[in-house]
């Protein structure tokens, strides 16, 4: 297995010999689907002139956001404890497990979320937003005090990772690019009170 | 002798209770004296064994009690030399065994009795009861038959079945706790702990702080009153939600270190730590969450000076 890194954009790549290839980091969809196509090119220029890409398909996106309240987690974990598993000792997070847009959730008590999901992005945070409202917790003016004196940049993070594969023809080895994560960040327009 | 139900009673009492008498192996009705149950057989022990006895082996004929539920019918008779050294006749002249083949006792109950045995030694180094042992043995079994953890040790499973076990019992042990009596690490325990529950499709209760209290300060040595103030500390903090995202360790940790430092016998951090488990800066930083707010945390009966506390 062969580990490529692209700078441009700034992917890394698997490539196995039987020609699947899996390349992750990508901050777009866009941008995988990019990134692809760059290695697909790079490997038919070592000797393989008709090199195809095939299969290209999203296997995960991975992303990032978070709400404009905190979340009290553990009256959350607690009323969904059959989706919700919430284990204090082992990781801080609530992991929310849910199934028509499969996707994995971490919620955290400061109210920020990482999902990992396979296709729609926007319902399954939709989806949380209802459950995790009733959990908020009202931020006091000390709280947002504390937190914009420590405030971090918030950047987009977006990473995708993609399969795909290679198909070798007697003459021709194509390459099948896919995008496997994609992160994404947005923040609500809501400020705090 | 029984009429419908299976229960023996006398025709003319019904619902009058039998005496046994065990002599005669007679079941007697009291009312009447009629004698309803005949030829009664006793099913308890032949012979009393005590531990102190090591001079004779075990004259009870039948063997130990039949691990019915976990084990299956395994009626086989061991032939060969007796671990205490009792039976002269299985050697021969020069001291070997006669019969060798002890091997094939159980061969697919073999990882259970194994498991059973980590169990309880497992249980036995922290003092657990035979119910947490029990129930433990249990979830062991149905993960057993279920085969979902496969490619994980049985020493990994049976730990996290222990861990299972005391939280189902209402008296949780944390994760360390349970490592410090496995050879298994933390994290391998956590991911057969979650393993183990979606197989079996249950759920425990989340642990508080009230859960680890009463150990944590026991082992500190640490006064009832102090103890209960720690206990209110703790659960106060974690009801107005001063702390969230800390875990309950760490929580209790630090309410402990508030209670005893606002009361006689001060404890440093690394004491605590090293009891609950827990790093003494996570200590630290749970306790300048709670610092703040000291005075709402204490019982109300409990004569605080606020200069006595720490700041960090």
């Amino acid at each position: 297995m062969v580990t490529m890194r692209l700078r441009k954009p700034y992917t890394t790549a698997s490539i196995w010999s039987s020609g699947k290839v899996t390349c992750t980091g990508a901050t777009s969809e866009d941008e995988a689907k990019q990134a692809a196509r760059r290695i697909t090119r790079s490997v038919s220029k070592l000797g393989y002139p008709k090199l195809r890409l095939v299969n290209y398909r999203v296997v995960n996106v991975l992303g990032t956001c978070t709400m404009p309240f905190a979340i009290k987690i553990t009256p959350f974990s607690a009323k969904h404890r059959d989706i919700a598993s919430y284990e204090p000792e082992l990781h801080p997070g609530v992991t929310y497990r849910l199934k028509e847009p499969k996707a994995t959730l971490k919620i955290f008590s400061t109210g920020s979320i990482t999902h990992l999901c396979v296709g729609n992005v926007q319902s399954a945070i939709e989806h949380i937003y209802s459950l995790v409202f009733e959990f908020r917790k009202e931020r006091s003016p000390e709280d947002i005090r504390t937190m914009q004196a420590t405030k971090r940049s918030r950047g987009f993070k977006r990473k995708c990772s993609s399969d795909f594969g290679f198909e070798a023809d007697e003459e021709c080895i194509t390459i099948d690019d896919g995008e496997e994560e994609e992160a994404e960040d947005f923040d609500s327009d809501q400020s705090h009170d | 002798m029984s009429s419908g139900g299976g229960m023996i009673q006398c025709p003319d009492h019904p619902y009058a209770p039998l005496i046994d008498d065990c002599r005669a192996g007679d079941q007697i009705c009291s009312e009447c004296g009629l004698v309803v149950g005949d030829r009664v057989v006793d099913v308890g022990s032949e012979w009393r064994t005590f531990s102190n006895e090591a001079g004779n082996a075990d004259p009870s004929r039948v063997g130990a009690t039949e691990n019915t539920l976990l084990n299956g019918t395994n009626l086989t008779t061991m032939i060969g030399p007796s671990p205490s050294g009792g039976n002269v006749a299985s050697f021969d002249d020069s001291g070997a065994a006669v019969y060798k083949n002890r091997q094939t006792m159980s061969s697919s109950d073999r990882t259970l009795i194994n498991a059973f045995k980590e169990i309880g030694t497992m249980a036995d180094r922290i003092n657990l009861t035979r119910t947490i042992v029990d129930r433990a043995n249990r979830l062991f079994k149905d993960v057993h038959d279920g085969k979902n953890l496969k490619g994980h040790s049985t020493d990994a499973s049976a730990s996290a079945c222990l861990y299972i076990a005391c939280r189902q019992e209402g008296v949780p042990r944390t994760f360390k706790e349970i490592c410090a009596v496995s050879k298994i690490g933390k994290k391998e325990i956590g991911r057969c702990f979650k393993l183990i529950l979606k197989a079996l499709e249950t759920s425990v209760d989340i642990i508080t702080t009230s859960d680890f209290m009463p150990r944590f300060c026991c082992n500190l040595g640490l006064p009832i009153n102090v103890q209960m103030a720690a206990s209110h500390i703790g659960r106060k903090a974690v009801e107005l939600d001063i702390v969230p995202g800390r875990s309950p360790i760490s929580v209790a940790a630090a309410a402990i270190y508030m209670a005893s430092h606002a009361s006689e016998k001060k404890l440093t951090k690394k004491e605590i730590g090293d009891i609950a488990g827990v790093a003494d800066v996570t200590i630290r930083q749970s306790y300048e969450l709670m610092y703040p707010r000291a005075a709402d945390l204490f019982p109300e009966d409990f004569k605080l000076i606020l200069s006595q506390l720490p700041q960090r």
